[in-house]
């Protein structure tokens, strides 16, 4: 035989190896979501549940009737109502799930993340750090800010921007919040269960987003605040109970390494991830555009600041307590290992070559066996109802975006009626989007990892342009294309691209390096080219507003 | 502080004050819905006399 045929032989042997423990895996995985408590009347508590969203699309559809009402609610939000819808967007199942993984491979060292954003959501509560100011600019979108304080390419570029890097990063919502149905219902992954609850659920989301706008968004943010607050604390006083906080503590202790110091280098995470986290945490939190949709819809610029002081404890919350069931899940089917209940440990632990257990099921699966029938129900349609409002809030964001900023720029005088008309256009098409890049994105990089990369491909250039435009006199329109644009470079750090870069140069650059190398690519590229390129000194251009009408008084500095 | 007792100490704070803080917002948020539809039926009332 030629070495080659040889060649041929073992990949074909490889091969057939890989898909004989795929399938292996597989049947395990249906073997283990099949031990949940989920029962009928959960089924039924969460038919009920999906139900009353829809209704409330279709009631409040009547009072989405300006441009102004559908994507903003009117600007007619008070405080407590602007936490609780801040809480259910931020609080999506996305974020249980990439939070609960952090914890199930970082242990207690994954709590930074939450510490650090509460901070942040702190931090700018108290100063009204770019929120504020840009509350009292009366936008409904941050690119329509662009336009105001630089001119209308920036608007366009800062709208395809956002709505690029928005739409990839939700690209994984939904197959990850399929994954969370699955594992915690109790339907066979094998048996397409993943792409029919995609379906399903997209389904949903898309007719009550389509009908009532920001309004059947906010409502709907709120119920699930209310439920899912109630869940949150149960269902962690029940995991404690069940494994005992000094079990917890010890076995992180013994199993993990570095489970608790989130600097040490042998962690998960390490000073450079550290670092970049703390810019996001700043970022995100202050220029995030389903965040600040947030605070545009509010009543006023000290109800900005309320919200987002009072929202810092939520904040810390949405990622410390799902990280803190992922570790439970990890301690959980540590201890599973030589029970009945070891197909737990043999799947979760398997650390042979080849296999690729899914860590993501981990969390789901633990609170399937530790859930009590009925309460297990009441959880399920709270994190169906974080699904939702995340989802709801991000197809209105980024498709406003597009008609706002993208498309009635480009196209000029365009009627309320066909805004809103577009908007629901651009629901559908990106919810499609969504649903075919989650069925087919394969990727490595923890949850946290790939939004955090997609995510900095906006919010690096955004803070940089926006901090600048209200704060520099001297920024200039050339200055802000510059740095949304280098900005734009941290996509470089999803992974498949920053594979095939390290790759070339032969380095092993981590997503949070390449996040801070276009943060300092974005504020050089800004100022300089601010310096170099001013402004005019006076503008007589029109600005469109949110429906259509002109407002020729360009914005000015806080500073000014 | 050890890393461990800061941790142990955030997950507590983190709950108790989310838990007390969501009472607040469930109660107070209801009064904001009300509120807020008022103003927004008043909006579209207006709306409907421009048209």
């Amino acid at each position: 035989m030629s070495p080659d045929f040889y060649l041929l032989s073992d990949i074909l042997n490889f091969t057939d190896v890989m898909a004989h423990q795929t399938l292996l895996a597989a049947g395990e995985l249906s073997e283990i979501v099949s031990g949940t408590n989920f029962s009928t009347i959960d089924w039924v508590i969460v038919v009920g549940y999906l139900m009353i969203s829809v209704v409330i699309g279709l009631l409040v559809n009547r009072y989405a009737k300006s441009m102004a009402a559908y994507i903003g609610a009117g600007r007619s939000v008070g405080t407590w109502l602007g936490v609780a819808t801040m809480t259910g967007t931020e609080l999506g199942l996305v974020t249980v799930m990439y939070n609960a993984e952090a914890g199930y491979k970082g242990g207690f060292a994954s709590f930074h993340i939450g510490l650090i954003f509460g901070i942040m959501m702190l931090i700018i509560g108290l100063t009204g750090f770019i929120v504020a100011p840009l509350r009292r600019e009366r936008v409904l979108t941050i690119p329509e800010y662009y336009e105001k304080r630089y001119n209308r390419t920036a608007r366009i570029l800062g709208g395809v921007i956002l709505s690029m890097a928005g739409i990839l990063n939700m690209g994984v919502f939904l197959s990850v919040g399929s994954k969370f149905l699955v594992g915690i219902t109790g339907l066979n992954p094998d048996a397409m269960a993943v792409p029919i609850v995609m379906t399903v659920l997209l389904l949903i989301v898309l007719v009550y987003t389509v009908l009532g706008g920001m309004i059947s968004v906010i409502i709907t943010d709120f119920v699930q605040f209310v439920v899912l607050s109630f869940g949150v604390v149960i269902t962690t006083l029940l995991a404690i109970g069940e494994l005992g906080m000094d079990e917890i503590v010890k076995s992180v202790e013994t199993n993990m390494e570095n489970g608790f110091d989130p600097i040490a280098a042998e962690s998960q995470f390490g000073v450079s991830y550290l670092t970049f986290t703390v810019m996001m945490g700043l970022m995100t939190c202050a220029v995030w555009p389903t965040m600040v949709s947030r605070a545009l819809a509010m009543e006023s610029d000290t109800a900005v600041k309320r919200q987002y002081t009072w929202s810092s404890i939520s904040f810390a919350m949405r990622m410390v307590i799902p990280a803190f069931w992922g570790i439970c899940a990890f301690v959980f089917i540590y201890h599973t290992a030589d029970s009945a209940d070891g197909i737990l440990a043999e799947y979760f632990l398997d650390t042979s070559e080849g296999a690729k257990p899914d860590g993501a099921y981990a969390m789901p699966v633990f609170l399937g066996r530790i859930l009590p029938v009925g309460l297990i129900g009441i959880i399920t349609a709270a994190m169906i109802a974080a699904f939702m409002s995340t989802h709801d809030s991000y197809l209105l964001c980024w498709s406003s975006v597009l008609v706002q900023d993208v498309v009635a720029p480009i196209k000029g005088e365009m009627s309320t009626k066909d805004r809103i008309n577009y908007t629901r256009v651009f629901i559908v098409l990106i919810g499609i989007f969504v649903w075919a890049w989650g069925l087919f994105y394969e990727g490595d990089d923890l949850i946290w990892d790939y939004l955090a990369a997609t995510g900095a491909m906006y919010f690096t250039g955004a803070a940089v342009v926006l901090a600048g435009g209200l704060y520099w006199k001297r920024a200039s329109s050339a200055g802000a294309i510059a740095g949304l644009i280098c900005g734009a470079s941290a996509v470089l750090g999803v992974e498949v691209i920053r594979g095939k870069i390290n790759g070339v140069l032969g380095t092993e650059f981590n997503h949070a390096e390449f996040g801070l190398c276009s943060i300092g690519f974005s504020i050089f590229a800004f100022i300089a080219f601010s310096l170099l390129i001013p402004d005019h000194p006076t503008s007589d251009r029109p600005v469109l507003d949110a429906d259509g009408a002109s407002d020729n008084q360009p914005s000015k500095q806080a500073g000014d | 502080m050890t890393w461990q007792g800061l941790w142990i100490g955030m997950l507590w704070v983190v709950l108790v004050g989310f838990a007390a803080m969501s009472v607040v917002v469930s109660f107070l948020g209801a009064r904001d819905i009300k509120k807020m539809l008022a103003r927004l039926a008043e909006q579209s009332s207006d709306a409907d006399v421009d048209d």
